[in-house]
């Protein structure tokens, strides 16, 4: 059942990859590389999902099983990371809106080629 | 003359969809099946327990019984160093460019909230930080830690930013004296850092070592909600600009 639910959440880092190379609108972009850091974190919570598993917190009893503390505190570093990732990439993307009005990678290539050019001229 | 014959590439650009992305999706493809194969063949998730020796260790300092903290605080305090480290490299990329391109000016400075927001707002936010000093505080004895603590605080300070106004709050905690005690706090941190690394029992287990993982807790807590605060702070004050 676990490997079943982990290969989901491959599918979904798989989805996340191909909105991160497909998608030609840069918030669209940034959405997917979330999808991705979400499915990760939900690939980290069923490695160690075992039914019946305590938190691990006190001293084990008898017949209690802790849960594995190291990817819990792999994900906090997981989302806070994402968190400084995404406002970094938020403000460049607000940078980029105000000096070429679009969201489209494609247009804001071609503006930043024909700047270039009229650079060089 | 129009040609009646038509190729695949045209009858895959009507139905939009390129060989570029019919590649992508395809190379995508094989990466998940070969990923998922991988998970069933070799034994799959919930088989591989790799924290099961910090788990045996963790309980191993007599102050602490909080496993997770055990792992984030003591065992791999490093990694804990440098997600701080890429944490503050980012609030330093906002704070940089959002002074050189986006600009100071404030879009909705005239905006005034009503009486019921400012009131509630400066009736919650103390219990909201106090609460998440709380969680910072008690983080080797149960369930919460720094960086929940520095999140909750941070959001407190915003709530107060959204109902006073970005500009009032932000002359309250500016920006240099945050600066400043941002860099000391990663400087202690590296400090406890190295020395945990040579002498980890003395450090960490005799009676000041609660001290020093008290001192952990509050300086992860003082960089998340720094950090936090800064990148909402910036958010809150150009929303609704570009």
């Amino acid at each position: 059942m676990s490997n079943l639910v982990s290969a989901i959440s491959v599918i979904i880092v798989c989805v996340g990859v191909a909105g991160l190379i497909l998608k030609r609108n840069l918030l669209m972009k940034l959405l997917s590389l979330n999808i991705v850091n979400t499915a990760t974190i939900l690939f980290f919570v069923l490695v160690v999902y075992s039914p019946g598993d305590r938190a691990p917190i006190g001293t084990p009893g008898a017949g209690i099983q802790f849960a594995d503390p190291l990817p819990q505190a792999l994900v906090l570093t997981s989302i806070v990371i994402n968190f400084g990732v995404l406002a970094l990439s938020l403000l460049f993307t607000m940078v980029l809106v105000k000096r070429y009005h679009t969201l489209d990678l494609r247009k804001i290539e071609k503006f930043v080629k024909r700047e270039f050019e009229e650079e060089g001229s | 003359m129009i040609s009646c014959r038509s190729t695949f590439g045209d009858i895959m650009r009507k139905y939009f969809i390129s060989f570029k992305t019919l590649y992508v999706i395809g190379l995508i493809v094989v990466f998940g099946a070969f990923t998922i194969v991988g998970l069933f063949v070799g034994g799959g998730a919930g088989a591989s327990r790799i924290g099961r020796d910090y788990l045996a260790n963790g309980l191993e300092f007599p102050n602490i019984s909080n496993a997770v903290f055990g792992v984030y605080g003591i065992y791999r305090f490093y990694d804990t160093l440098f997600e701080l480290l890429i944490f503050s490299t980012a609030v330093l990329g906002i704070t940089i460019f959002s002074d050189l391109e986006v600009g100071s000016s404030s879009g909705s400075g005239g905006t005034v909230e009503s009486h019921v927001v400012t009131t509630s707002a400066s009736f919650l936010y103390p219990v909201i930080v106090i609460f998440g000093l709380y969680l910072a505080f008690s983080a080797h004895l149960g369930p919460g830690g720094g960086f929940a603590g520095g999140v909750i605080g941070g959001t407190g300070i915003l709530l107060l930013a959204l109902a006073r106004g970005a500009e009032e709050t932000g002359r309250k905690f500016r920006e240099d004296s945050m600066k400043r005690i941002e860099y000391f706090v990663l400087f202690l941190a590296l400090l406890i850092a190295v020395l945990g690394a040579f002498f980890s029992t003395k450090v960490y287990g005799d009676g000041a070592g609660l001290a020093v993982i008290n001192i952990v807790n509050i300086s992860i807590a003082t960089k998340v909600f720094i950090g936090t605060w800064a990148i909402l702070h910036f958010f809150v004050k150009h929303r609704g600009e570009v």
